[in-house]
């Protein structure tokens, strides 16, 4: 799979990182190791978070490491935005004609669903009006009620012949306002991340990372995509020279192992010289069982 | 306490650099000998001596280790312990599937035989940074010094986690002052979790 289209990160309120085209998601999935969170819910029912859907969040080492590789861009959301609305008269009414011809691919998704529906039933609708017809027949429906009906129908024509008002739309995307733009203007730098190092090494190795809490640390670490395996590690990230309480390293060990996992954690190890890149080391603690 | 030779150890320290072949053939073994090499042994000041002591009582007293001995080196900063658990304490997952596969080819149970084991002593109330782990892990080789002779053998796939091809691995023997001492295995590296 030959991935050429870079992924649309937007940043939004300063710190957040959400990628809303789910191509963007199933690419970074597939070909980077980057799961991230769900964290997208129904506008209607904001308060239901069991199944949230898109966007997803990055973390920002996440979002380093795919601008790094060269697989995304980040843009300034509010920056775009208010670019974008300043466009000129002929690009605002080219927008509001794409939105249009959405709305007509609704009605007219909609249409052929109720005809479809309609062939269905079509057989029901035939012995109903053939009943109908015997009992008009017979004498039984009376002559005002017959009156009403077809006047009814007459009015039901009509309205159809009506031009239709087309169903309203909700954009999930505002791919047509940003369309064409260069982006150059909102593209925002990453900053760098404390993690990062210790997070680029384990997703170089294929691991994918999710946030650590459930398991208790900075990271649950599976040794593939969580949909198929287990965590392997609950890790944390720490400093070179950063120091860990010998209680966190006891805890953390005992929880992991609680849960059949190891706690691993990890450091860059100053490079000898600037232009090198420092190494990351990696421990590994587990319960002896003594 | 002799004040030189703490000076002495630390600027050996300072020149035993990371993994460099000069650091490991500096072992100096003093097993049982601290009378005997006294500049280099009496660089470890009392609490940490007391320390290992307690770690290495509780070993031999209440986990039944047997040939138990204090560890010191001149890049270390601390004594060490190493000795022979009762059984074997420490197999890798992948060993482990290769030895069912093994037993179940032989049609027998391979006897798996305990292996000499390093022992970090610490205290609870320590703190340490991945810095100082990595350069214990630096200063060791991977299988204790011992007498027992591991048998080497490259085409036993399930040998292959023995003797000096094992990973590097320590035990934290942290202990808190009522006397409790808990027992977690460092690895050096990634070292996939045991299924307990």
């Amino acid at each position: 799979m030959t991935e050429t289209k870079k992924a649309r990160i937007s940043r939004v309120g300063g710190d957040k990182y959400l990628v809303f085209d789910i191509e963007d998601v199933m690419s970074i999935r597939r070909n980077h190791g980057i799961c991230a969170v769900l964290t997208g819910t129904m506008p209607q029912n904001p308060t239901q978070n069991l199944f949230l859907g898109l966007p997803i969040e990055l973390r920002a080492e996440e979002v380093k490491l795919l601008v790094d590789a060269g697989a995304a861009y980040v843009v300034d959301e509010l920056a775009e935005h208010l670019t974008a609305f300043g466009k000129s008269r002929e690009e605002q009414q080219k927008y509001l004609d794409e939105v249009k011809e959405k709305r007509v691919l609704a009605q007219r998704a909609y249409d052929e669903e109720k005809e479809r529906i309609r062939l269905l039933h079509i057989d029901k609708v035939m012995a109903a009006k053939k009943n109908k017809e015997k009992r008009k027949k017979d004498g039984e429906v009376g002559e005002e009620s017959s009156l009403f009906s077809e006047e009814q129908q007459e009015q039901e024509q009509e309205v159809v012949k009506k031009e239709k008002p087309l169903p309203g739309i909700t954009p999930t995307t505002s791919e047509n306002l940003v369309a064409g733009m260069s982006h150059v203007d909102a593209v925002v730098e990453v900053p760098d991340h404390p993690f990062y190092p210790f997070y680029k090494k384990m997703n170089s190795r294929g691991y994918f990372t999710t946030p650590g809490l459930r398991f208790g640390g900075d990271y649950s670490v599976y040794p593939g995509d969580p949909f198929r395996f287990h965590a392997h590690y609950l890790a944390n990230a720490y400093g070179w020279n950063e120091e860990i309480p010998m209680l966190d390293l006891v805890t953390s060990g005992r929880l992991g192992t609680a849960v059949k996992k190891s706690f691993l954690f990890g450091s860059e190890q100053p490079a000898p010289t600037p232009e090198d890149e420092g190494d990351v080391r990696m421990f590994c603690v587990e319960w002896a069982g003594m | 306490m002799c004040n030189d030779g703490q000076q002495r150890s630390m600027k050996e320290e300072g020149t035993g650099g990371r993994g460099s072949r000069a650091s490991e053939s500096q072992l100096s073994h003093t097993t049982q000998h601290h009378n005997q090499n006294i500049t280099i042994t009496m660089a470890f000041t009392q609490p940490l001596d007391a320390l290992a002591k307690i770690v290495l009582d509780n070993l031999e007293y209440q986990h039944d280790w047997t040939e138990v001995y204090i560890h010191t080196q001149s890049n270390l900063t601390r004594p060490l312990i190493y000795g022979l658990p009762p059984k074997r304490l420490y197999i890798h997952p992948d060993e482990q599937v290769e030895t069912i596969k093994a037993e179940k080819d032989r049609n027998d149970r391979i006897p798996q035989e305990p292996e000499n084991e390093w022992v970090l002593p610490l205290h609870l109330s320590e703190k340490w940074t991945p810095a100082q782990f990595a350069a214990v892990f630096d200063a060791i080789k991977p299988h204790p010094p011992s007498s027992d002779v591991v048998q080497e053998t490259d085409n036993i796939p399930w040998m292959a986690w023995r003797g000096s091809k094992r990973g590097k691995r320590i035990l934290l023997a942290t202990v808190q002052d009522d006397s409790t001492v808990t027992y977690y295995w460092l690895h050096d590296g990634l070292v996939k979790p045991r299924q307990n």
